[in-house]
């Protein structure tokens, strides 16, 4: 069975995850720009974080069989800093056009401040005019008012529900953003947000339509195979392989496809694994290791469900 | 048994490592300054760089039990761009006075360029005008021999400069004796899939002894294993050397090497 | 080199490493068997990476002791002049200078 991981933040992991998640069935993974657990102090650090996600982040990926995209955008917490603030939205428009980026994002609210309301309309707007999906960051406190305004705002500007993916939801706040019309992400991250036996309720009640399951993996304590972990408990405990793939695969694909930079023959047609290859003349192999060439990564058929 | 990894990019590794690190017996770490992997554009990145390596890895790596230093520096390979160098040396001593922070490194020459050794020269003057701990990054392959000569003789070349304050890291077969025998500290450095396996490294231990010589991971964002050090450590077990050695080689070298530095305390 | 430092002796080390160190050298064959096979060897053959293997090769049979170092060495830049740029540089595992 063929995942995608639509929200992982992979300059923060290992390359040993890397080969764990492209062994449990994941084919493509999605980072959206975010915080980096510290307040950047300046836009040159954003701009070599934009540049790292867009280029070396998505050539380490590859050496491992994963395709990687990315979202571009302004996270809420450091919207809060208004002079980086104002940098950083000059550098998000030529970023937001390269190559592999499926959305705006994540972008939207973190303690609900007027200058976290500013930048995320701004960028709301700026999606519209650039045709490009947007993935909302929703707070982890005061979560249901977050989330219905989030929504609210969307709609004032003319958004399209069907071209935003609302993140980290819970059972508090699955129906609405349902109901709504908005695709519904569920971040499956140990402690803070929700657990995987959670999330197999979720589908069970309110099925998988407009469902994406994704790890929101980082630099806390987090799992990178959180999709392929979620995927399988469900299918363990009665949940149609149908709608498994709806949650775990393909709504991913709908949502983010839209954006004309990802489509499922990256991954069904891909090149062999080529570690010679270089980023700007730098190789990942460092210090003279030995590159893995033409391992073509073993793409699980729907017929072995059970990862191991 | 208990370890020191003297050398390991933790901001590129996860939160799981850490666990297993802190689990297998590594409750200490150091971190060098060092490449990102694609060249960063402006100085102002490293500003935030440091402020990582001295104030948010130490405590993520506190939640663990593990103890995190660093050392700052710029360098080998974005020593090519003279401009940029200026910047980040100049914003370096901001940040050197930092309770983790141990001295200059991880510096050093990558490709033996005019460019890179002048930046090394105003580092390790840098370094020998507060008597800082330095840590030396040599180059790879075919460039190894050629760039720990020339290492050497620059470090030579500044006398406040003591050699038993410094460590040349990465050393392999053909570099160690010159290395050891001007009396400096040097480092071996375990990659999983190539060079500097750890029958090589106990193989050196038992050729040169284990007088200053500190084993690490080098673990960062490529293939590489957090726990390399101990599994050499267990091939030092293997060949018959008892617990005693073992333990200077892996936990107190490293606290000796580093030590020398008042903020340094082991874990 | 230092006192004895274990229990063991060379027999045990033998023991301990041969399979391994067997497996490598089965590698090593079948490396120089794979470019032989394909398109282009003679080529390949030619490239000064190759000529260095051959090369150290013969200093790991032939070299009577240090034999790791010896090989080290030959595939060492044995230059002592700085380069005037790094620009686009990287390292290759052996010298090309000795190729000229």
């Amino acid at each position: 069975m063929m995942f995608i991981d639509p929200h992982a933040h992979m300059i923060s992991r290992t390359t040993d995850d890397y080969e764990a998640m492209a062994a449990s069935g994941v084919v493509a993974v999605i980072e959206p720009a975010f915080w980096l657990g510290q307040p950047r102090t300046n836009a040159g650090s954003y701009l070599d974080y934009l540049s790292s996600i867009v280029g070396f982040e998505r050539f380490r990926a590859s050496q491992f069989g994963i395709r990687h995209y990315c979202t571009i955008g302004l996270n809420s917490k450091e919207a809060n800093n208004e002079a980086l603030a104002e940098a950083v939205m000059e550098l998000i428009p030529r970023f937001a056009l390269k190559e592999g980026v499926v959305a705006i994002g994540e972008i939207g609210y973190d303690e609900q401040t007027a200058l976290e309301d500013k930048y995320f309309r701004l960028q709301l707007e700026l999606a519209k005019e650039l045709d490009l999906p947007v993935m909302i960051h929703t707070p982890h406190r005061d979560k249901k008012n977050g989330t219905s305004r989030s929504m609210d705002v969307c709609v004032e500007h003319g958004l399209d529900p069907g071209k935003v993916v609302v993140d980290h939801n819970n059972e508090e706040t699955v129906r609405e953003v349902l109901d709504r019309g908005f695709w519904a992400g569920f971040s499956i991250y140990p402690s803070t947000k929700m657990g995987n036996a959670r999330m197999v309720e979720i589908l069970r009640q309110y099925g998988a339509n407009r469902v994406i399951v994704d790890s929101a993996c980082d630099w806390g304590i987090s799992e990178v195979l959180a999709v392929a972990k979620t995927a399988r408990l469900a299918l363990q405990t009665g949940i149609p392989e149908d709608q498994v793939r709806l949650a775990c695969y393909q709504n991913a694909l709908e949502a983010y496809g839209q954006s004309g930079q990802m489509k499922e023959e990256d991954w069904l047609n891909p090149q062999a694994i080529d570690q010679r290859a270089v980023y700007e003349g730098n190789s990942i192999l460092r210090g003279g290791r030995e590159p893995v060439v033409g391992q073509t990564p073993n793409r699980r058929g729907m017929d072995n469900l059970i990862i191991e | 048994m208990k370890a020191i990894d003297p050398h390991i990019h933790m901001i590129s590794r996860t939160t799981d490592d850490y666990m297993r690190m802190t689990i297998s017996g590594i409750h200490t770490v150091a971190e060098p300054a060092f490449w990102a992997g694609f060249d960063r554009a402006s100085a102002d990145c490293f500003r935030d760089y440091f402020h990582q390596l001295t104030v948010v890895e130490p405590a993520r790596a506190a939640r663990f039990g593990i103890k995190h230093y660093c050392w700052l520096g710029l360098n080998s390979k974005e020593s090519e761009n003279l401009t940029l160098a200026d910047e980040v040396l100049a914003i370096i001593p901001e940040f050197i006075d930092r309770p983790n922070v141990l001295g200059f490194g991880e510096i050093g020459l990558n490709k033996n360029s005019k460019n890179e050794m002048a930046v090394l020269e105003r580092q390790l003057a840098m370094a020998a005008a507060r008597n800082d701990l330095v840590l030396v990054h040599t180059p790879h392959l075919e460039d190894k021999l050629k760039g720990t000569r020339m290492i050497m003789d620059m470090i030579r070349n500044e006398p406040r400069l003591d050699p038993s304050r410094v460590l040349i890291d990465h050393a392999e077969e053909h570099t160690i004796a010159e290395i050891k025998d001007r009396g400096f500290w040097f480092g071996m450095t375990l990659y999983p899939n190539s060079k500097g396996s750890p029958e090589r490294a106990i193989d050196a231990v038992e050729i040169y002894g284990s007088e200053r010589l500190c084993i690490n991971s080098s673990g960062d964002w490529s293939v590489s294993d957090p726990l390399s050090i101990l599994k050499c450590a267990n091939e030092m077990r293997r060949r018959g050397h008892g617990e005693a050695a073992v333990n200077q080689v892996f936990y107190e070298n490293p606290k000796s090497f580093m030590g020398q530095c008042p903020k340094f305390v082991a874990n | 080199m230092s006192a004895p430092y274990g229990p063991m002796r060379a027999i045990d080390i033998l023991d301990l490493y041969f399979i391994e160190n067997r497996s490598r050298i089965m590698d090593i064959a079948s490396f120089l068997d794979r470019i032989d096979r394909y398109e282009g060897a003679d080529e390949a053959k030619a490239d000064f990476r190759y000529q260095a293997f051959l090369q150290i090769l013969d200093i790991t049979r032939d070299t009577p002791r240090d034999r790791a170092k010896a090989v080290q060495v030959a595939l060492s830049d044995p230059t002592t002049e700085p380069l005037d740029s790094a620009l686009g540089m990287k390292a290759y595992g052996a010298w090309k200078g000795a190729a000229k």
